[in-house]
C-alpha cells in the first residue's frame, strides 16, 4: 500500500528531528514519543522506512547478518564460503500490542517440525528489526512480561532463545521507538530509561496548520501517485542528508569544554546516572553531522538537551511543573545564550 | 453535565418531548448507517451505544440492507484469539498435506466491508491493538468499517484506541419500538447514487477553519476528529444529492461526529432561553429544503457550531433521564457485570503442561510444538498405524490465564464542613502516593467527593498520575454531607469495576454525620437512615471497606455505621497522607 511520505507531514518538528538523529547514530538509543492521540505519531514513524539508507546483508541469512565485522555474523553465515552480499531496505517493524511472545522472540518452525521432524528456528519480530527500527504504539499498555523481554534485548543487543529444546542466540540491534499517551497508563521507569530521546507530541492547534493537514490528506487520497511523486524527492533529500551525516560523524570533534558544559547541565538537572550525559553528547554530535558542521558547539547541545534529558529528571511527585520547562530553565542557567 | 441532567429529571419531561427526542436520535442513527454504507472506510466506523434489543437489531439490519450484498459482513466475537484475528496456521490442512497452510484472519476477511464487534466494552487491549493497526495500515479502498456495539455504562470501558479511530457515535439507548419501526429514510438506490457522487465532492476548503473551530469547541482537538468531520460532511453532501459541501452538511456532521446539537425551538425545554433561530436539525436529507446562502459567512457557521456546544446532546440527555427514573422505580442499580463473570477469564499468559480435560483450554499449537521434536523418534519406536503425527499425553499444553487481580481503590472523601479542606488535601496526597508506586502494582485509584447535594466523581478509576493531578487540582469543599449518595456512587462504581474483573476496594473518610438524604433534601434523621440503607447494600454486595473516622474522638455511632457495611474501622483524628496510604497498602496487599 502507499505510505504517506515523511516530508509531507506538517509540523512535528521535534519528533522528525529525533528520528532522523537516531537514523544517523543508532547508539543514541530509542525515541519515546509521548502525548496526544491522533497527532500523527504513527504516520510519521511508518513513513520513516523511506528515509533510511539501504543496508548490506548476507544473502539468505535469516538474521540479516552484515558482511562486516566478521565476528558479528551468525553460525550459518560463518560456515558458508559462497556468501553473496545484497543491499536491502532497512526494516521498520511494527510490534502490535497483541503480539505473542513467540511472535516477538521467535519460535520453533512448525512447518519443518511437522513435515520433516526437523527442529528449526523461525525468527521473530526482534530478528526482523535487526539493524532497523522497532516501533511499539501504545507502549505504555504493553504487557509487563513483554516489556521485561524488550528491556533485556534492547540493552544487550542480542536475543537469546532457550525453549522447546532449542538454543538460539542472534544479534538484535534496533532503535526502539515507542509512543503512547501517559494519561492512559504510566511507563515503567526501567523502560523509559532505555529510550535515548523523549519527545512531547501535541496535537496541532493552529488553524492554518490543521487546515493544511486536511488538504494534504485529501490530495494524497485523491491522487496518491501525483502526491507521492511530489514528496518523494524531498524524502530522498533527507535520506541523502542522513547518509552524509553517517559518513562524517566519526570525524566530528567534541571539545573538552563542551563535555564540561554537558556535565554541568546534567548536574543542574539532577539526572540519574551517566546515560544522560552520554546520550546528550551523541545526540549533539549527530545534530552537528546533520548540519554539516565539523565540531560540536554549544548551540547543538542546547538544541538537543530537551530531547535527551526531559525523561531523566528525578521523579518528584510534588513538583507539578512540566519536565520540558525544567530543562529549559536549566539550559538558560547553565548555557546562557 | 450532572446538574444539567438532574434539572431535566426534576422537570419531568413530557412523553411528547421524549418521543420527539427519540425520533431525532433515530433519524441521526439512520443517517449514520447511510454514511457508513456509502463510504465507511473513510469514517472508520460507528460506535453504537446501546444494549441488545430491538432498536439495535433493527439498525444493524438497516445498515446491512443499505450496504448491499457485496461487502463482507463479519462478526467479531469478544473471545476472539489472535490467530483467528490476523490469520495463522490451518492445523487440519497443515497436518493432512504435510506443508504449511495459512488461513486468513478475520481482519483480512472483513476488508472493504463491515466488522461488527459485539460487547465492545470487553475487548481486550491486545485485540484492540491489532484491530487498530489493521485500520491504519489497510489501503483506503480496502478499509473495513468497524461497528462497535457498546453496552458499557461507563465511558472508559471500550478501548480508546478503537473509539478514537471511529468517526460516528450512534446512540440508540431508550429509543422505543414505536419510533424504530417507522419506514427507513434511505434505500439501497440512495446509497448507490451517493456512492457515485461522493468521489467527486471537492474538499470544502473555505469551511475548514470553522470545522476546526467546532472540533476545538467540542473538546476534540485530535486531528483524527477533524479529518473524520470533513469526511462525514462530504458523505452527507453526497447523500443529499449535492455536488459540494454546504453548511447543513457541516451541521449534521458535527452532530454525528462531535455530538454537537444545535438548539432548535422544538428541542429546547421551555425554561431554557431561546437561541437565535436556526435551521431545523432533524430534517431528512431527502427534503428539498431551502439551501443556505451560497456565500454564507464562514464565521456564522462557526458561531452556529460553537453555540451548539452549549446545548450539546440534549435529546440524548432527556431519554437517559427518563430511562434512569424508570430504572430507579424498578429498584436499585443493576449488577450488570456479575452475570458474565466465569472461572476461565483473564488474559492469556502463555501455556503450560497439563490435562485439557481438567485444567482448561488446550493450546493446540503449543501441544504440537511440544510433540514435534520427537516425531522421528516416535515413528521409529511405535510401528502401529500410519499416523502422521504422534501426540502423547505428556505433550498436552493448556492455556494459562492470569485472572486480573488488579485492584481499584475508590476513595470516598467527606468534603463538607470545616475540616474538609484538610481532609481533601490529605486524601489527594494519599492518592498521589499510591499512584506513584502503582506502575509496579498496576492498581487504579478513583475519588468520589461527598459534598453539596449529591456525590461527585472527581476522578474516575485511573492509574495515571498525570490525570489524577489534573482532576484533583481544584478541590471543592464545604456544604452538606450527602453520605447516602456518596456510598451509592461508590458501590455502583465498585460493581462496574468488579464486572471488569478487578477487585474494588472502598476507602471512606468521614466524620459520619450525614445531613443530606438521597433525595438531595436536608434533614439529619432521614439522611442517616438513607446512609444506613446504602451501607447495608455495600455489605450485601461484599465490597471491602476501609473506614477512617475523622472525628476528634472515636464515635460509637460512627463505629456502628461502619459495622453496618462490615468495614474495617480506623479512627483517624488527624488526617495524614502518609498514614492513609500506609493503611491502604497494608490492607490491599
Amino acid at each position: 500500500m502507499n505510505v504517506y511520505p515523511f516530508s509531507a507531514i506538517v509540523g512535528q518538528v521535534e519528533l522528525k528531528r529525533a528520528l532522523i538523529m537516531t537514523a544517523v547514530d543508532r547508539t543514541i538509543g530509542g525515541v519515546l514519543a509521548l502525548g496526544d492521540r491522533g497527532a500523527g505519531k504513527s504516520t510519521l514513524i511508518r513513513a520513516l522506512a523511506a528515509l533510511l539508507p539501504k543496508i548490506d546483508i548476507i544473502d539468505g541469512c535469516q538474521f540479516r547478518c552484515a558482511p562486516e565485522p566478521m565476528q558479528a555474523i551468525c553460525k550459518t553465515c560463518k560456515a558458508r564460503d559462497d556468501a553473496r552480499v545484497i543491499s536491502e531496505i532497512a526494516p521498520v517493524i511494527d510490534l502490535p500490542l497483541g503480539a505473542s511472545e513467540d511472535r516477538i522472540v521467535g519460535a520453533l518452525d512448525l512447518e519443518r517440525a511437522l513435515s520433516a521432524g526437523e527442529r528449526r528456528f523461525e525468527p521473530g519480530l526482534l530478528a526482523a528489526a535487526h539493524r532497523g527500527f522497532l516501533y511499539i504504539d501504545e507502549v505504555n499498555l504493553l504487557e509487563d512480561h513483554l516489556v521485561d523481554l524488550l528491556i533485556d534485548v534492547a540493552a544487550s543487543g542480542e536475543n537469546i532463545v532457550e525453549r522447546e529444546g532449542m538454543s538460539v542466540r542472534h544479534a538484535a540491534q534496533f532503535v526502539l521507538v515507542g509512543s503512547g499517551n501517559p494519561e492512559e497508563g504510566e511507563l515503567r521507569p526501567q523502560l523509559i530509561d532505555r529510550f535515548g530521546l523523549a519527545v512531547d507530541v501535541r496535537t496541532p492547534t493552529d488553524v492554518k496548520e490543521r487546515v493544511e493537514i486536511v488538504k494534504r490528506r485529501d490530495a494524497f487520497e485523491r491522487e496518491p501517485a501525483v502526491f507521492l511523486k511530489k514528496w518523494r524527492r524531498k524524502d530522498a533529500a533527507i535520506r541523502k542528508q542522513i547518509e552524509e551525516a553517517r559518513s562524517m560523524i566519526d570525524e566530528i570533534e567534541t571539545p573538552d569544554a563542551l563535555l564540561e558544559e554537558a556535565a554541568g547541565l546534567c548536574i543542574a538537572l539532577g539526572t540519574d546516572g551517566l546515560r544522560g550525559e552520554l546520550t546528550l553528547m551523541r545526540a549533539a554530535r549527530a545534530s552537528a553531522a546533520l548540519d554539516g558542521d565539523t565540531a560540536v558547539t554549544t548551540d547543538h547541545l542546547r538544541a538537543v538537551a530537551p530531547m535527551a534529558l526531559r525523561h531523566r529528571l528525578r521523579k518528584d511527585p510534588l513538583d507539578d511543573s512540566d519536565a520540558s520547562i525544567r530543562v529549559a530553565r536549566a539550559i538558560e542557567e547553565v548555557l546562557p545564550a | 453535565m450532572l446538574t444539567h441532567n438532574q434539572q431535566q429529571m426534576g422537570d419531568r419531561p413530557s412523553v411528547d418531548d421524549i418521543q420527539k427526542a427519540a425520533r431525532a436520535l433515530w433519524d441521526d442513527a439512520q443517517i449514520a448507517a447511510a454514511m457508513l454504507a456509502t463510504g465507511g472506510g473513510t469514517l472508520g466506523g460507528g460506535h453504537v451505544r446501546c444494549g441488545p434489543g430491538g432498536a439495535r437489531d433493527r439498525w444493524l439490519k438497516l445498515l446491512q440492507a443499505l450496504a448491499g450484498d457485496a461487502p463482507a459482513w463479519k462478526r467479531l466475537p469478544v473471545s476472539v484469539d489472535t490467530e483467528r484475528l490476523i490469520g495463522g496456521l490451518d492445523l487440519a490442512l497443515t497436518l493432512s498435506q504435510g506443508r504449511r497452510v495459512h488461513t486468513r484472519g478475520l481482519l483480512d476477511e472483513a476488508q472493504g466491508g463491515f466488522l461488527i464487534a459485539a460487547m465492545a466494552e470487553r475487548i481486550d487491549n491486545s485485540v484492540a491493538g491489532l484491530i487498530a493497526r489493521a485500520m491504519d495500515e489497510t489501503a483506503l479502498a480496502d478499509k473495513f468499517s468497524l461497528v462497535l456495539l457498546d453496552e458499557g455504562e461507563a465511558d472508559e470501558a471500550t478501548p480508546v484506541i478503537l473509539t478514537e479511530r471511529i468517526a460516528l457515535t450512534i446512540d440508540l439507548r431508550g429509543i422505543p419500538h414505536s419510533v424504530y419501526k417507522t419506514p427507513p429514510l434511505f434505500n439501497r438506490s440512495d446509497i448507490e447514487r451517493a456512492h457515485a457522487l461522493a468521489q467527486d465532492i471537492p474538499l470544502p476548503t473555505e469551511m475548514l477553519p470553522a470545522l476546526s473551530g467546532a472540533c476545538a469547541a467540542a473538546g476534540a482537538p485530535s486531528m483524527r476528529a477533524f479529518l473524520a468531520l470533513v469526511a462525514a460532511a462530504k458523505l452527507h453532501a453526497a447523500l443529499s444529492r449535492r455536488s459540494a459541501v454546504e453548511a447543513e452538511d457541516a451541521v449534521v456532521a458535527s452532530r454525528l461526529v462531535l455530538g454537537l446539537r444545535l438548539a432548535s425551538a422544538q428541542d429546547s425545554p421551555p425554561d431554557d432561553h431561546q437561541d437565535a433561530p436556526q435551521d431545523q436539525t432533524n430534517e431528512t436529507p431527502d427534503n428539498e429544503e431551502s439551501a443556505p446562502d451560497k456565500d454564507q459567512d464562514v464565521q456564522i457557521l462557526e458561531d452556529q457550531l460553537i453555540e451548539a456546544v452549549a446545548v450539546a446532546a440534549r435529546a440524548s440527555d432527556l431519554l437517559q433521564g427518563a430511562q434512569a427514573t424508570l430504572n430507579r422505580r424498578k429498584g436499585g442499580a443493576g449488577k450488570a457485570g456479575e452475570a458474565v463473570q466465569s472461572g476461565s477469564r483473564g488474559r492469556m499468559a502463555g501455556e503450560r503442561r497439563g490435562d485439557p480435560r481438567r485444567d482448561g483450554r488446550l493450546d493446540v499449537i503449543a501441544t504440537l510444538r511440544a510433540a514435534a521434536p520427537w516425531q522421528t523418534l516416535r515413528q521409529r519406536e511405535d510401528q502401529r498405524g500410519a499416523a502422521r503425527i504422534r501426540v502423547r499425553p505428556d505433550d498436552f499444553r493448556i492455556r494459562r490465564r492470569i485472572a486480573n487481580r488488579e485492584t481499584v481503590i475508590i476513595f470516598v472523601v467527606d468534603a463538607s464542613g470545616s475540616a474538609a479542606m484538610n481532609r481533601m488535601a490529605e486524601a489527594k496526597g494519599a492518592i498521589e502516593s499510591l499512584l506513584s508506586d502503582c506502575y509496579a502494582r498496576r492498581d487504579q485509584v478513583a475519588l468520589i467527593a461527598c459534598r453539596g447535594v449529591a456525590a461527585e466523581t472527581l476522578l474516575p478509576p485511573s492509574r495515571s498520575l498525570v490525570r489524577a493531578r489534573r482532576s484533583l487540582s481544584g478541590l471543592p469543599a464545604g456544604g452538606g454531607t450527602p453520605l447516602a449518595s456518596a456510598l451509592e456512587s461508590a458501590l455502583q462504581l465498585a460493581l462496574v469495576e468488579e464486572g471488569k474483573g478487578r477487585t474494588p476496594f472502598i476507602v471512606l473518610m468521614t466524620d459520619g454525620r450525614p445531613n443530606i438524604g438521597r433525595d438531595g433534601l436536608p434533614g439529619r434523621p432521614q439522611a442517616l437512615d438513607d446512609a444506613i440503607e446504602a451501607a447495608k447494600a455495600i455489605r450485601s454486595a461484599g465490597v471491602s471497606v476501609l473506614f477512617f473516622d475523622t472525628n476528634r474522638r472515636p464515635d460509637a455511632r460512627v463505629k456502628a455505621l461502619c459495622d453496618t457495611m462490615a468495614g474495617d474501622y480506623r479512627p483517624l483524628p488527624i488526617a495524614d497522607a502518609g498514614a492513609i496510604s500506609k493503611a491502604v497498602r497494608s490492607v490491599v496487599t
